[in-house]
């Protein structure tokens, strides 16, 4: 049973052998995404096998093009208090324009709910949040 | 290809125990009343009872996760004993899947001849602790890429879905308003509904709290403390039984994933409510203009929307529309979750939906009755894996 001084700021990711290449890719400020040397399909989250081909062959690789807002919510009380400070928060799914339909889940930083519209283009950022871990985030790549 | 047992199996029983929220009883206690009013409704001694079948398995987020037989779960085991009926139980069937996955699996294994009575049944409670939390310190598995995000949260999963939908096709909450009042007018005229006794207006549907916006807390069933249970035989037994059969014509469950950075999508939702409608419509050689009333599963409202498309009711961005101008009410041409479906009986992961079916094929509905229907359909879940469509037909 979690008690009061164990409630996490913010939960912290937990990488795996199947997820290390991402976190990796973080840290080092690049979004690297799994993708499939047998069929060449990226697929996110990363899985142990290719959910198109069925290969075991599967790399991280920097991810090519850009990205684009497919979709949103925000949310007005935080799910966890390190959220508190982050209100309203924007929860957003980045579609990368190398393969339609692959999503990304991340916060989206820097802006308003108001200025959010479908398809509008993203770049990651990458936000350290402790004890050595960095989360890919977004935000809106105009105005840069 | 039809499948070749259309139509000779039934449910002959239906049976809740009481709804409510934190009502200290245990889910021994709930099911055992379930199981017991389906068999009472049946008109069938418990002795006769040679098959048992659920999902046991609570939601996979909030409140405090046990396993105790009676008090976390009741799995068909227990039941069995509870019931005093377990050295005649020739069947049992226990799945991670949604409850309804049991329904499949009971009228298989009356078709193959393992067994003759079946109940089906689930039971739900409010667990201690807020039901939708995250409350670890890190997050593991699929969650890593949810979690530290804020995203481990269903509700946040179909706002997405929701946004998405509106953004392509030009909808806001306000489309929604006057299905949830119809739904809710639904619920009070079903005596097993939790909101029952409770009106709404489109004003209260606007002005209510977001959870994750613009989902809020009228767009999402209410947990609640109960359970159903269906009784399932052969149609040929259940005409001797006390009331008239609801007869199962088909089903489909749905196998497609769309494995992406939440749990479900609409794009994925919809390809996979496709090939369940697709498989339905094949293998009960029916159509959607044979639907008399529609059961569509409510988790959350969006999922109605998704089902109409997907099954074929309406094209691509239609569905909201149809609910907004209000078709599928109960003086609608097709009359949709006519007790009030999940976000008026409270959440029963889809027993709602089948109970509902039977009820309306069998012309029990009551103040809700749709006339002439001669096929009532439910959906259940969201339309990718896991999910199921059932077609009950009303017997001659
Ligand atoms: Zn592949």
């Amino acid at each position: 049973m979690a008690v009061a001084d164990e409630i996490p700021l913010r939960p912290l990711p937990w990488p795996d052998a199947i997820s290390a290449g991402f976190w990796e890719g973080a840290k080092a400020g690049e979004l690297r995404i799994q993708k499939c040397r047998y069929c060449e399909r990226w697929q996110h989250p990363p899985a142990i096998a290719c959910m198109a081909c069925g290969s075991e062959e599967l790399g991280f690789q920097p991810l090519p093009g850009g990205l684009r807002l497919y979709s949103w919510t925000v949310l007005h009380d935080a799910p966890a208090p390190g959220f508190k400070t982050m209100l309203p928060l924007i929860l957003g799914l980045a579609e990368a324009e190398a393969q339609q339909g692959l999503l990304i889940a991340a916060n989206i930083l820097g802006t308003g709910e108001s200025a959010l519209r479908l398809g509008m283009p993203l770049t990651p950022v990458f936000e350290p949040i402790g004890e050595g871990h960095v989360l890919v985030q977004f935000k809106p790549a105009t105005g840069q | 290809m039809i499948w070749e047992h259309r139509n000779r199996i039934a449910v002959a029983g239906v049976g809740y125990s009481a709804i409510g929220r934190r009502s200290g009883r245990t889910l021994a206690s709930l099911t055992l009343e379930a199981c017991k009013a389906a068999l009472t409704d049946a008109g069938l001694d418990q002795r006769e009872v040679d098959g048992i079948a659920t999902s046991p398995s609570m939601p996979r987020y909030g409140g405090r996760k046990g396993v105790d037989e009676g008090v976390d779960v009741v799995t068909p085991h227990y039941l069995a004993e509870l019931l005093g009926v377990a050295p005649q139980i020739a069947w049992t069937g226990s799945t991670n899947a949604m409850v309804t996955q049991s329904l499949i699996d009971g009228a298989l294994a009356i078709a193959a001849g393992l067994c003759r009575h079946v109940l089906v049944y689930r039971a739900l409670h409010v667990p201690d602790g807020r039901y939708v939390n995250f409350d670890s310190a890190f997050a593991t598995g699929p969650d890593q890429f949810l979690a530290p995000y804020g995203f481990s949260m269903p509700p946040a999963w179909v706002a997405t879905v929701m946004r998405r939908y509106f953004e392509l096709h030009g909808y806001s909450r306000a489309d929604f308003a006057r299905y949830i009042v119809d739904n809710r007018d639904n619920a009070r005229r079903n005596p097993n509904a939790w909101c029952r006794d409770k009106p709404l207006s489109a004003e209260d549907y606007l002005s209510t709290r977001m959870i994750a916006d613009p989902v809020s807390m009228l767009d999402c069933d209410l947990p609640v403390d109960g359970s159903c249970a269906l009784l399932l035989t052969t149609t040929e037994r259940a005409r001797d039984l006390r009331r008239k059969p609801a007869l199962l014509t088909g089903f489909a469950a749905s196998t497609h994933n769309g494995g992406s950075a939440i749990p479900m999508t609409l794009e994925h939702m919809l390809e996979g409510g496709r090939q369940v409608a697709k498989r339905l419509w094949e293998t009960t050689g029916l159509s959607p203009a044979e639907v008399g009333s529609a059961q569509l599963y409510d988790g959350f409202s969006m999922l109605v929307v998704t089902w109409l498309e997907s099954m074929g009711f309406c094209k691509d961005g239609e569905g909201l529309a149809f609910l907004r101008d209000g078709h599928g009410a109960l003086s609608g041409s097709l009359p949709v979750n006519t007790g009030g479906g999940a976000l008026g009986e409270g959440r029963l992961h889809g027993m709602t939906q089948i109970a509902e079916a039977v009820l309306q094929v069998s012309g029990r509905a009551g103040e809700r009755q749709v006339e002439g229907a001669q096929h009532s359909l439910a959906t259940i879940s969201n339309g990718l894996s896991k999910a199921t469509a059932f077609l009950f037909a009303r017997a001659d």
